[in-house]
């Protein structure tokens, strides 16, 4: 009865502005991902003359030699994406609705031009999780995780954590100051601050010194707005390869330590190229466990740490807080979310915080987790671990443990 | 001839081109011409050309610069620069290359001069050692050091910076009375436009290093460049 008194209360006091676009999507409207290998960069002895690097050579033939390609296999070119990330130029093509073919099949006629790296269809995200009514409730990491004992030890500070999301509101009251970016890599689309993205955000990097709203797992971190899924007029959150590979750059180019995905759909080669640059590069990759084999990945590639809200959990997932967990809104206020991407906003939050303990040392990241029961992470035997003391807070959930 | 490699690379660049090479070029319009801090246009503007050749299988490359260089006492001449090198794989982010570069200059052969340089590719960064024997046909061997960063900066802008150390190394001909060697920087910022792009530096040197046959009155400069890649 309670829990609804203050739902109704926080639905008035909250502004009901629902930020949402309600087109269609178009970028997954019949296109091909069309990938022409990328020279490295090397000496030129023009960039020395002029001051330009000179990597802009190549750079129009490619796009000739992809038009040439759209023209011999009937499809119509649409646009370019240089991915130095991945060694690609990304070349957008587009099937005709009438036309007979599947994208599959013209991706592997494609395929067989020797100038390409490899075609692909677009492929359709969609975030792993639901906003419900504005509801202002206790955090589930404040009882579960013991935020407060956590953030004794450490708040993230300084680590920089990218959400790869629809758009956060950065002007939020939770939120202010906590970012460092926010960028729309939508292509055709305005940026607008939206649900998924938003909520997610505050999960990770609320503040927790403005005396409103909640805390966020990693206050001190620095967040990195990367846009790169749309919310739709349903409510539903989508994102397609495209902009989730100009996202996934961005995070490296930026600096990101911790890459937060919430969302899932099929296997994607250009994502799993730019995941492993990122990972390579130290970044810690965390993403929402999704419900079938067809939203599964990036979850289940190599080296991403999967995150789900309960059990059943696949071999090697870790389960985190997803429940009715509070969190920031897009119209200012704060809303009650549930689903595998805030359990995953969670873990990526939690690594910040080992990040600023341990980061230096620990490759991959999530290698210093200390496991609970059902794949439950334990935060605080996690951080006291690669902390010199253990809090308050943590000694009693470890002593309560012991008498169990 | 000046113009002979340009044609020897265009060939090569021809030649290889179906075994899966990209090959490019650019035509370039630059308000001062200047190398390693230096005018070599007489503070004047000058257009270049130039071929390149990449096999990124490989990492193999090569190429040509073509450009006219103004040196002291009024004598002009076609210069052509011709380099090849390979890129190397180090680990994710970064690369190492090693390289040759061969100027030849039409109307003053005596100042031609070859390099052989290696360096270090980050993401944002990159660092160079090149060697020389004769630098500028100055009869005295040189070291040149440079690192140039690029950072991403809005409304699609890109900073650069460079800097530059030009030592003479072992007896001079023609000794410097301002010390054997030179620094040099450019800072600027650069925008591409599809296969255009503009660039805006502030370009410099200060005296001392190999004697270069240049004129040295105007140390700094303020330099825009204009650039058609195809």
């Amino acid at each position: 009865m309670r829990r609804w008194l203050l739902a109704l209360a926080l639905s008035l006091l909250s502004l009901a502005v629902s930020a949402s676009n309600t087109d269609e999507p178009r970028s997954a409207d019949r296109q091909l991902l069309v990938m022409l290998q990328l020279p490295k960069a090397h000496f030129r002895p023009e960039a020395s003359y002029g001051g330009s690097y000179g990597d802009t050579q190549g750079l129009a033939l490619r796009k000739r030699q992809a038009e040439a390609l759209a023209r011999s296999h009937r499809l119509e070119f649409q646009s370019e994406w240089p991915m130095p990330l991945a060694e690609v130029d990304c070349f957008v093509m587009r099937l005709a609705a009438e036309d007979p073919r599947s994208l599959e099949q013209v991706a592997v006629e494609i395929e067989a031009d020797k100038t390409v790296a490899w075609a692909q269809p677009v492929n359709e995200f969609r975030a792993h999780g639901t906003a419900d009514e504005p509801l202002y409730a206790t955090q589930p990491a404040a009882g579960q995780w013991h935020l407060a004992a956590l953030h004794e030890l450490a708040t993230g500070r300084g680590v920089k954590v990218a959400v790869i999301d629809s758009g956060v509101a950065a002007e939020h009251p939770d939120l202010t100051g906590q970012l460092s970016l926010n960028e729309n890599f939508v292509e055709d689309r305005a940026f607008a601050p939206e649900q998924h993205g938003t909520a997610v955000a505050g999960i990770i990097a609320a503040r927790n010194d403005n005396g409103q709203g909640i805390a966020g797992v990693a206050p001190g971190a620095r967040l990195l707005g990367l846009r790169a899924c749309w919310q739709q007029g349903n409510g539903e959150t989508l994102c397609n390869s495209l902009s989730l590979a100009r996202a996934l750059q961005a995070a490296v180019t930026n600096g990101a330590q911790v890459i937060n995905m919430s969302l899932g759909g099929p296997r994607d080669r250009l994502l799993g190229v730019l995941i492993d640059q990122a990972m390579a590069r130290g970044a810690s990759v965390v993403a929402a466990l999704g419900r079938s084999a067809a939203d599964s990945f990036p979850a289940s590639h190599p080296g991403v740490l999967a995150v789900g809200a309960g059990p059943p959990l696949p071999a090697g997932a870790v389960q985190a807080p997803g429940r009715d967990v509070p969190s920031t809104a897009a119209n200012g206020g704060w809303t009650l979310v549930t689903g595998s991407s805030f359990s995953s906003a969670h873990a990526a939050g939690l690594l910040a915080l080992l990040r600023e303990l341990d980061g230096s040392k620990l490759r991959p990241l999530q290698a210093g987790l200390v496991m609970g029961q059902q794949g439950r992470i334990d935060s605080c035997a996690t951080l006291t671990r690669h902390a010199a003391i253990t809090p308050k807070g943590c000694l009693e959930e470890a002593l309560r443990h012991t008498g169990d | 001839m000046a113009t002979r490699p340009f044609f020897v690379a265009t060939l090569f660049a021809a030649a290889i081109a179906p075994v899966h090479a990209d090959v490019g070029g650019s035509l370039a319009v630059q308000s001062d011409t200047r190398w390693r801090g230096l005018s070599y246009s007489d503070g004047k503007p000058q257009a270049q050309a130039s071929v390149a050749v990449d096999h990124a299988d490989s990492g193999l490359y090569g190429g040509a610069l073509l450009t006219r260089v103004s040196f002291d006492y009024d004598r002009d001449s076609t210069a052509a620069q011709l380099y090849a090198g390979r890129v190397f794989r180090l680990q994710p982010g970064l690369d190492t290359e090693f390289g040759a570069q061969y100027t030849h200059f039409a109307a003053l052969t005596r100042y031609d001069y070859g390099e052989v340089f290696a360096g270090l590719l980050g993401e944002a960064w990159n660092t160079r050692l090149y060697l020389s024997n004769d630098y500028f046909g100055s009869g005295q061997r040189s070291a040149y050091v440079e690192l140039n960063l690029q950072q991403p900066l809005p409304w699609g802008l890109s900073g650069q910076a460079h800097v530059g150390w030009l030592r003479g190394i072992g007896r001079a001909r023609w000794p410097n009375p301002d010390g054997d060697s030179r620094p040099d920087w450019r800072i600027g910022v650069a925008r591409r436009m599809g296969v255009f792009e503009a660039q805006l530096g502030w370009v410099g040197a200060t005296r001392g290093g190999p004697y270069t046959w240049v004129s040295a009155a105007h140390r700094e400069a303020l330099v825009l460049g204009l650039s058609a890649s195809f």
